[in-house]
């Protein structure tokens, strides 16, 4: 314990004597950590957006005036067999009237002059997890297109479009985020580096009295591992707090369209910032263990 | 020594067969014009540099084939002082002299004591505080002779140990290594300043041109 106590107080010690080295890296991976929190933010919040609409998908079956009972009640039938399908509910002409006008608010008066079976009769229905399927989907909306039935309508087309989106936007904050990640990399092994090019003498000294690989090593690995968890500290405390004033005020970042998503900001679990401030101690030692393996000759 | 060879490179021999023996408490100078493999000759018995072949024995361990996990253990039997002193100029005299005993983990109060005993062994206990900048050439060889000896190695080399120092200052040095000697460790020293290794009367080991030429074996 005392000799850990010492190779930190070393480690302190030259961290002190070269601060503008020191600050950079500093600086650099408290960025490079708000950079991959804020990317960790994004992601989360998307996965729980499309997590949503998913939950929310629906389908509707469009009845013809001149639909009778059978016809409908073969429909029902079709809907209480299928996997893909958690419930539904009918609306008469007049529930669906009653229904729009409300989505609508105060821009209701544009249906003024319409009759209460201006819309057809329908089937609202809700969607299982497997629902989300494309193909399994349409294969439901062609067994229902029975006669009888005027249309049938899911959003399956735009889900898939959304779908694609959430990929693409996952794959390219991992790039970003792996890029970041190798770029703090770098600059922690320079840092590294420099500082065994500045102490190359005392190196030699300390091996002349016998040192042992570990006790030259070990202060340099303290160096990486303080730099890294004051830089993650840093770089995760500041996207703590925009993430925290994001959710306080969301009007003051989200363009104010985005409000019909009833997209509510949210912040990473706990286990996200303890990851993310993991990583940090990770990257300094990793690091510095490239810097060591390429540049100590000990 | 059994046999030694050692080179810089496939064309750049520097040491051919050595074969000496150096006993224990013993006090040896090893001489010979610049370029003869003095420095070489240390340097392979405190395991700076490898050799090509053959087989060195430092106090009883086979050294020419240690792995590189198990070298600290036999340097910290061997003390080496240098021309230039390798001083680390941002810690005092006394931190410099600690280093030895920090490296083998021994309690900063024993340290202490221990770093006063040396420096009152080499006459610098009132510099204690001091940075290495601030003391003369034979202050700061004599704050190196005190880190090599403070974890009492049986074994100090010294390479040209008075090469930047004048007469007077060079003399003070001879008389510490003098002294450790006397209080058993077994001393070899790389010099050229023949006046002095005349006036001593000690063992004499010249080398000229990477070969022994006298003094390879101790006397019958």
């Amino acid at each position: 314990m005392a000799r850990l106590f010492t190779f930190l107080r070393q480690a302190l010690t030259h961290l002190r004597r070269s601060p503008l080295l020191a600050g950079a890296a500093l600086l650099t991976i408290g960025v490079v950590f708000l950079l991959l929190s804020v990317f960790g933010l994004l992601g989360y919040n998307l996965a729980l957006l499309a997590e949503s609409v998913g939950q929310n998908l629906q389908a509707s079956v469009f009845f013809s005036d001149t639909a009778s009972e059978a016809e409908r009640e073969a429909v029902r039938e079709i809907l209480r067999r299928s996997p893909l399908v958690a419930g539904f509910e009918e609306l008469t002409p007049a529930q669906a009237m009653a229904r729009f006008r409300s989505r609508l608010g105060p821009d209701q008066a544009i249906l003024e002059g319409l009759g209460e079976d201006w819309l057809p009769a329908s089937l609202e229905i809700r969607l299982t997890a497997a629902g989300r399927d494309p193909a399994e989907m349409e294969r439901l909306a062609q067994a229902l297109r029975l006669p009888g039935v005027e249309d049938v309508q899911h959003g399956q087309a735009w889900l898939e479009q959304f779908d694609r989106f959430l990929r693409a936007a996952r794959l390219g904050a991992l790039a970003v985020g792996l890029l970041v990640l190798l770029a703090a990399l770098v600059i922690v092994s320079n840092t590294i580096r420099l500082a065994v090019y500045d102490r190359q003498d005392e190196i030699v000294i300390l091996k002349l009295v016998g040192a042992s690989d570990a006790f030259v090593k070990v202060p340099f690995y303290l160096e990486g591992l303080l730099l890294g968890s004051l830089g993650s500290l840093l770089g995760v405390a500041l996207a703590w707090l925009l993430s925290a004033v994001v959710q306080l005020e969301p009007g003051w970042l989200l363009p104010e369209g985005l409000g019909a998503l009833a997209l509510e900001p949210r912040n990473l679990p706990w286990e996200g910032w303890v990851a993310l401030l993991c990583g940090g101690p990770a990257l300094g030692v990793i690091g510095t263990r490239l810097s060591l393996g390429r540049h100590l000759r000990v | 020594m059994y046999h030694v060879y050692m080179n810089y490179g496939p064309d750049q021999p520097v040491l051919y067969d050595i074969t000496l023996r150096i006993g224990k408490a013993e006090f040896a100078f090893v001489t010979g014009p610049s370029g003869a493999g003095k420095t070489s000759l240390l340097r392979l018995i405190f395991l700076a540099e490898p050799c090509a072949s053959g087989q060195i024995l430092v106090a009883g361990e086979n050294v020419a084939r240690l792995p590189e996990s198990r070298r600290h253990l036999v340097r910290r039997k061997i003390g080496v002082v240098f021309q230039d002193f390798k001083l680390l100029p941002l810690r005092t005299v006394a931190e410099n002299v600690a280093v030895g005993l920090e490296v083998l983990g021994w309690p900063r109060r024993q340290v202490r004591r221990r770093v006063e005993e040396m420096l009152r062994l080499v006459d610098l206990e009132h510099k204690a505080h001091v940075l290495p900048a601030r003391l003369s050439g034979g202050e700061q060889q004599r704050v190196a002779i005190a880190r090599a000896m403070i974890g009492d190695p049986p074994i100090l080399l010294a390479d040209e140990p008075t090469g930047n120092l004048d007469a007077e200052l060079s003399l003070q040095i001879y008389d510490l290594l003098e002294r450790i000697n006397a209080r058993g460790a077994t001393v070899v020293v790389a010099t050229h300043d023949r006046a002095w290794v005349e006036r001593t009367h000690r063992r004499v080991i010249a080398l000229e041109r990477g070969r022994v030429v006298t003094g390879g074996l101790p006397a019958a």
